[in-house]
């Protein structure tokens, strides 16, 4: 078995009766790639992750791991692949250590060594009950048996989901030496910020269907930021509504929020024509980047 | 060598307490009901056995019958009473075994492993037969404490023969609530529809006696091909033992076609 072709969705959907949750999904990842998976919630990430790992079988069109099919040599492939599960469930009344010795003994090779690293490093407690632990420390343990194998292609599903910012940020440490030491990962989230920070490029699925792939290497992919600016008065929107590459809106009386796509050069000859009062730069939310490509489609 | 790490051993080990105070409850359960033969069990056979109302002769169970120990091991323990424990103690595993897991998600680490959905099932089934021995057998050792304690006349062979009668009942209807809930994705489902055969196959067996209608419905009922009031009488019928036996392959058959042609997950 090849590392190479570590993914490639062709043709996928999935249905329920009548309802459609992914409508004809084609995507394909590189190796050593972090593939970024973005939408909101009941969008069909979890959906397509569930597929490729066998655990529903697909209405139509076909998963290809390692250039393996996800349906007939899904044993072969779950050697080299590790999961977390999104809102991971763990064995309650068992410990961390329990849990891991456990799945290790379901795969070939457990290189402990490593396993005490990962521990280590997100701090993990192992020898408490399951039960007993807070959400972000489940995620540890999810976190540590996921990358325990050092597998060729991760699949994580909300990932961050409880840890605190230091441990996200070892997470995404751990994430970058993986994506080094060739492997490949796909990330899927409803965090933009997230996907941005360690992500290659990034697949936006809304209600079943990919709306677009981006390069997060090209500047001018989701080229696009968001400000909120207080004028000492009242302006008048038309005033910016003619230019281009500037959207704005009434955020209160004497305070708009701007979308600028492209050059930020406009928008600031834009405003200083006015007094200002306060400029922050605003989070640019999953339902802002939608909004850009539904605006993209219509034109 | 056992791996205690397996999924087999992991299913024994998460119900090893439950299975002990069972094992330590119906054991002394057996023990003072053969103390008892002496002191109250004649007196109770003598009524059995001059009843005249078939109705109660039928519930009792068609094939029981007083004035011996065996007819008062069968009357108080192996007729009835022994098989409805280890139902519930099988059902309660056999719908748990897939369903809780796939209720509370845990499925999803063990069908994240490199191990076939078929190996889930065997090592599940084969911890659903250890669990379906260990409750007769150690019932078995305390008839024949008991009968050595109490000097109680047993034919210990048929109380042997009626334990592997019992553990196969038992596994069937742990391997039955185990094929519906794969059926029905519920574990609720499962439990709900294998009490409701249950009850009904117990009906089925009690009233065939008394309603001419339900005669062929008997062989409908895993409680006729048990009846461990005839086997320790020494009536035991090797084609009953075998009917239980192509009722566990048939349902673990179907478990496994289920199983493994199904989406998993809620």
């Amino acid at each position: 078995m090849s590392i190479k072709n570590p993914l490639s969705i062709i043709n996928f959907s999935k249905n329920y009766d009548k309802f459609t949750a992914v409508d004809n999904l084609t995507l394909e990842i590189n190796t050593g790639e972090i593939f970024g998976f973005l939408g909101p919630n009941g969008a069909g990430k979890s959906t397509t992750i569930r597929t490729i790992l066998n655990f529903i079988f697909p209405s139509n069109g076909s998963i290809n791991i390692f250039g393996l099919d996800s349906v007939q040599d899904a044993v072969q492939l779950k050697k080299h692949i590790g999961y977390l599960a999104g809102d991971i469930a763990l064995y309650e009344e068992m410990t961390g250590d329990q849990i891991l010795n456990y799945l290790a003994d379901l795969q070939e090779d457990t290189d402990w060594d490593y396993v005490k690293d990962l521990v280590k490093r997100l701090d993990a407690s192992l020898y408490q009950p399951i039960k007993t632990l807070s959400k972000g420390n489940k995620q540890k343990i999810g976190l540590i048996q996921a990358f325990m194998n050092k597998p060729n292609l991760l699949i994580l599903d909300e990932p961050t989901s409880g840890l605190d910012p230091l441990m996200k940020q070892v997470f995404y440490e751990m994430v970058l030496e993986m994506k080094q030491a060739g492997k490949s990962i796909f990330i899927s989230s409803h965090d933009l910020t997230e996907i941005q920070k360690v992500c290659d490029r990034v697949g936006f699925i809304r209600e079943g269907k990919l709306i677009a792939i981006e390069d997060l290497y090209d500047k001018n992919s989701m080229n696009f930021k968001k400000y909120k600016v207080q004028f000492e008065k009242k302006i008048n929107l038309k005033k910016f509504t003619i230019i281009e590459g500037l959207k704005s809106e009434y955020y209160n009386e004497d305070t708009l929020i701007f979308t600028v796509t492209g050059s930020i050069d406009i928008f600031i000859k834009a405003i200083a024509r006015y007094k200002i009062i306060t400029l922050d730069e605003q989070e640019t939310s999953l339902e802002d980047v939608f909004m850009q490509y539904y605006e993209k489609e219509v034109q | 060598m056992i791996n205690k790490n397996s999924i087999f051993f992991n299913n024994i080990n998460s119900r090893k307490k439950s299975l002990l105070y069972w094992c330590l409850a119906l054991s002394a359960l057996t023990i003072f009901i053969i103390y008892m033969y002496d002191s109250v069990g004649q007196e109770a056979s003598k009524l059995l056995e001059s009843t005249e109302s078939d109705g109660i002769k039928a519930f009792i169970g068609p094939d029981a019958q007083g004035g011996t120990p065996a007819g008062w091991l069968g009357f108080e323990l192996y007729g009835i009473f022994l098989p409805i424990c280890l139902a519930i103690i099988t059902i309660g595993y056999g719908a748990g075994a897939i369903g809780s897991e796939e209720e509370s998600g845990t499925l999803e680490l063990l069908l994240a492993s490199p191990i076939s959905r078929s190996k889930i099932l065997t090592e599940k089934v084969l911890a659903l037969l250890i669990i379906a021995t260990i409750i007769p057998s150690i019932n078995f050792v305390a008839v024949c404490l008991g009968s050595l304690l109490f000097n109680f006349k047993i034919a210990i062979f048929d109380v042997f023969l009626c334990s592997i009668s019992l553990i196969l009942f038992g596994i069937f209807f742990g391997c039955f609530a185990l094929m519906m809930q794969t059926i029905t994705k519920k574990r609720s489902l499962g439990i709900s529809l294998t009490a409701a055969y249950v009850g009904g196959a117990y009906f089925m067996y009690t009233l065939y006696s008394l309603l001419d209608w339900l005669e062929p419905m008997k062989f409908f009922s895993p409680f006729y091909y048990y009846d461990g009031n005839k086997i320790l009488q020494g009536a035991a019928d090797p084609f009953h033992f075998t009917i239980m036996l192509v009722g566990i392959i048939f349902t673990c058959s179907i478990t496994y076609i289920s199983f493994s042609k199904r989406d998993t997950g809620i």
